[in-house]
């Protein structure tokens, strides 16, 4: 008979063969080695195949040729391509038959779907399998049974569990159909521990449990089922199912498991199904949503649809249009409510309070009165967040609308205040007011305290820290005021020689503030009091408990000269005070010094710009050096609005310029600094302090600092006007001429009214107002 | 989508003293330690309604989209799961072995 010819693949394979042959078993085992470690495991598998033909007795390459086989039999597997890596397997027996291998098979037969011919197989290959494959293989055929699959047991041998045992489970799960729950329990015990029905059981227990409403037991039962099981999802769904009947809990369960069930599986309709993915997506934006209502207004109901929209409609306000197409639209309150949050929404201030106040006049009846109040306070909120003003509106005013609204408003009281704090009049007929309606707030109350101090009626001032001390005996605040009402008072009397009077009010201070244990103030202006009566020991003796109360040495020494000068005694004793106050020179400063010398002035309420300048003038020394520690920049503009505000501007300067070192590009830094060195706009910069002032002030308005962007405007204007000529001229004027600066083509332009006509000297040159 | 009267389960026309009452009332039934996420929307409710103020601010100035939850409730209603019988319970097993396989060694 003549030899079949061979063709094709297994010509290649021959040819190979024969070419492998030829070369040393070495080179043909590591070209083996090279195609497993780069998974060219058909390859690998057909070198492995020729090193066994050529050296049988090595068991080394048996070995490697089955874990080659193994390796391919997974890759195949992997790939989905299960008749080939069953075919590979039956290639595989044909070199050495593993007991492992009937795991395989049967985990690529049940993988892939094929579960009847594992069925077929189950009895024969059952008895290879390890016990931890044989409880995971028993398990997935007990799942199949009960997920329908019937047909397998007659497959199966007759005296396995899986066919033993699922009697019991189709009597238990004939009892949960006929809601016999117990029934159910009695005959699931009948299934033992080993069985693959195991995980059903606990399944069927814990839908009893759930069913019964045992919650907690229902979910520790649901927990024991492992998420290797394949009872395990629909365990994990009936468990939730338990605890929510939420449908976005279950959406989310399912998405997070990757496991999809029909939704109607879980009592959610398809049309349902439907509504949701397209809801899902319409929630991202209100106007998707608004449209996705409109659409389905039919399914969902005209009138809830309606509710919806409208409530969505300020977020949406271009479908206002739409609205009034399909639904009724709403009243005309409600209409000029919508377009005013729509507008407000958008950063649109300017119409939102003019839709604001439109809605609020539509308003009838007292009934509504506080929404009235509420609409003014709102208006007044969005003007104050503006830095320009509204035409026709103005906060205080919208206020005060508001009061008329709602009398008792507390915030409103205390916002009104600060609006008209420099008023004068109107600031205390309205402080009398908020007094009138809430008689006893303490807050407002030490308002009424520090008015009365500033206007120095000292006698009002304690009768009313007396009443908040009544009202409330630990506030620390109104002791601390009640005893500056005293000092002053005191100062009063001192200084319009009442000295007895004066020693009383002195006294008292002392007394309350001995009650609290702080302060040294009293004794200091006891002392002063002895001195001006010619008693230095007294005088001494008390300035030696001040002493000993205090924790800040430049604090204090400062406190005693400016209660000296307050006090006006003698040259003699003020400048002995002052020598003192000198000699903090030759101290090291502290970190807080400078703020504990600034404290001691706001403490003692002594507000004479000239008194303060002096002292600060006197301890100039010792300022210095301390201008020099390094602070935060926060703390550098805390100490420099102080000297701001007192118009001191060396110790300005000082601080303001090392803040300027350490921190360039802080524009309020930037202002001090100028401030200081132009003393308030006084006196000339030059240009290059001007771009400075001018690219400060561009940064904070870009940081959206209007207040500072303000003062450093205001700062140009006069610096500007102390140039050469035009020290005269009137801020309309000025304004109009820097807005031609800033309208011309060049970035600077000479304006200066020069005898020199000297063009190119750009020194004199005004920067681009920003 | 629910508003703050319908999660406290009150009327719109309800006095401070009835939805201070409510909202006790919700606050031992989903307790913080227990039900963390329902409290705080509890929580959340109250603080908007709890004085006449704060309900005409409600009304007047609160705009915000609903949430997803609320959404589904108000337009589908809850999901109420029938009681599972052997049918369910093969049809939701075999769905989800679709999916199961046994793992390599």
């Amino acid at each position: 008979m003549a030899k079949k010819k061979l063709t094709g693949r297994k010509k290649a394979l021959k040819k190979n063969e024969q070419d492998y042959n030829s070369l040393p078993i070495s080179s043909v085992a590591s070209r083996a080695h090279d195609e497993m470690e780069n998974r060219n495991f058909a390859k690998a598998i057909e070198l492995y195949r020729i090193l066994v033909k050529r050296e049988p007795e090595k068991n080394e390459w048996l070995g490697l040729v089955t874990s080659a086989y193994d390796a391919r039999i997974e890759q195949l597997a992997a790939k989905g391509m299960v008749k080939e890596a069953l075919a590979i397997l039956n290639n595989k027996a044909g070199y050495l038959i593993e007991k492992r291998d009937s795991y395989t098979r049967l985990r690529l037969l049940l993988n892939s779907g094929a579960h009847k011919q594992a069925a077929e197989q189950y009895g024969k290959l059952a008895g290879d399998l390890e016990r931890k494959q044989r409880g995971m293989v028993d398990e997935l055929f007990a799942a199949l049974l009960i997920a329908g699959k019937r047909d397998l047991l007659p497959l199966l041998p007759p005296d396995c569990p899986l066919v033993t045992h699922y009697g019991i489970v189709s009597r238990a799960l004939r009892f949960w159909e006929e809601n016999n729950p117990e029934k159910m329990e009695e005959t699931l015990r009948g299934i033992p521990f080993t069985s693959p029905f195991k995980q059903l059981r606990l399944l069927l227990k814990g839908l009893a449990a759930q069913y019964s409403g045992l919650e907690k037991e229902e979910q520790e039962i649901f927990a024991k089922i492992t998420e290797s099981s394949p009872f395990y999802h629909v365990a994990s769904l009936l468990s939730l199912q338990g605890r929510s009947n939420k449908v976005t809990d279950l959406l989310s369960h399912l998405k997070e498991s990757g496991v999809t069930i029909p939704l109607k599986l879980l009592g959610i309709s398809s049309k349902t199904a439907d509504h949701f993915t397209r809801l899902e997506k319409a929630l991202n934006d209100p106007h998707q949503f608004f449209n996705y209502l409109v659409n389905n207004r039919n399914t969902f109901g005209n009138d809830l649809a309606r509710e919806i929209c409208l409530k969505i409609l300020p977020l949406t306000p271009d479908d206002i249009m739409v609205f009034s197409r399909f639904f009724v639209l709403p009243d005309t309150f409600e209409m000029a409510r919508i377009e005013a949050l729509s507008y407000e929404t958008d950063g649109d201030i300017d119409n939102a309070v003019h839709f604001w106040t439109a809605a609020c006049s539509l308003l009838k009846g007292e009934e509504e009165n506080l929404t009235r109040a509420l609409l003014h306070r709102h208006v007044a909120g969005l003007l104050r967040e503006v830095d320009y003003e509204i035409e026709g509106l103005d906060e205080g005013e919208e206020l005060e609308k508001s009061l008329r609204y709602d009398p008792d408003h507390k915030s409103t009281y205390l916002r009104l205040l600060e609006v008209y704090r420099n008023s004068g009049n109107k600031y205390r007929s309205l402080l009398e007011q908020a007094l009138k309606s809430l008689p006893e707030d303490v807050d407002l109350l030490h308002i009424a305290v520090e008015d009365a101090i500033s206007r120095n009626a000292q006698k009002k001032a304690s009768t009313i820290a007396e009443k908040i001390l009544r009202i409330d005996p630990i506030n620390t605040k109104a002791r601390d005021l009640l005893i500056k009402a005293h000092l002053n008072h005191g100062r009063k009397l001192f200084a319009s020689g009442k000295y007895h009077l004066a020693q009383k009010e002195f006294t008292v201070a002392l007394e309350k503030d001995r009650a609290s244990g702080r302060g040294y103030g009293p004794l200091i202006c006891l002392a002063m009091l002895e001195l001006q009566q010619g008693d230095d020991t007294a005088s001494g003796e008390l300035l030696a408990q001040a002493i000993n109360k205090g924790t800040n040495v430049p604090a204090l020494r400062l406190r005693i000269c400016a209660e000296s000068r307050a006090a006006k005694i003698s040259n003699e004793h003020i400048q002995q005070f002052d020598k003192d106050l000198r000699a903090l020179r030759n101290l090291k400063p502290g970190h807080d010094d400078i703020f504990a010398m600034i404290r001691e002035i706001k403490v003692s309420n002594i507000t004479n710009r000239a008194i303060i300048a002096d002292l600060f003038e006197v301890a100039t020394g010792f300022v210095t050096k301390t201008s020099k520690l390094v602070y935060d920049e926060k703390e550098f503009i805390s100490i420099c609005s102080f000297f701001h505000q007192y118009e001191l501007f060396k110790p300005l300067t000082k601080f303001a310029g090392s803040g300027c070192k350490l921190y360039p590009k802080n524009p309020w830094l930037i202002y001090y600094q100028l401030y200081g060195i132009s003393e308030g706009g006084g006196k000339r910069l030059s240009s290059q302090q001007m771009r400075d002032l001018n690219s400060a002030g561009a940064t904070a308005i870009a940081k959206g600092d209007f207040k500072l962007g303000k003062l450093l405007s205001e700062l140009l204007f006069k610096v500007s006007s102390q140039a050469r000529g035009m020290r005269n001229l009137s801020p309309r004027v000025l304004e109009k001429l820097i807005d031609e600066i800033v309208n011309s083509d060049s970035d600077l332009v000479d304006i200066f009214d020069d005898d020199d006509d000297d063009d190119d000297d750009k020194s004199r040159q005004l920067p681009i107002p920003f | 989508m629910k508003t703050p009267f319908e999660i406290l389960e009150v009327k719109e026309s309800a006095t401070d003293e009835e939805i201070k009452k409510a909202y006790l009332a919700m606050v031992k039934r989903y307790p913080p330690e227990q039900c963390s996420e329902q409290f705080q929307r509890i929580r959340r409710a109250y603080e908007l309604i709890h004085s006449a103020e704060k309900r005409i601010a409600h009304r007047l100035f609160h705009a915000e989209m609903p949430d997803r939850q609320d959404c589904y409730e108000k337009l589908f209603g809850t999901v109420t799961a029938k009681r599972p019988d052997t049918k369910w319970l093969a049809a939701v097993l075999e769905e989800s072995l679709k999916n199961y396989r046994l793992p390599a060694e």
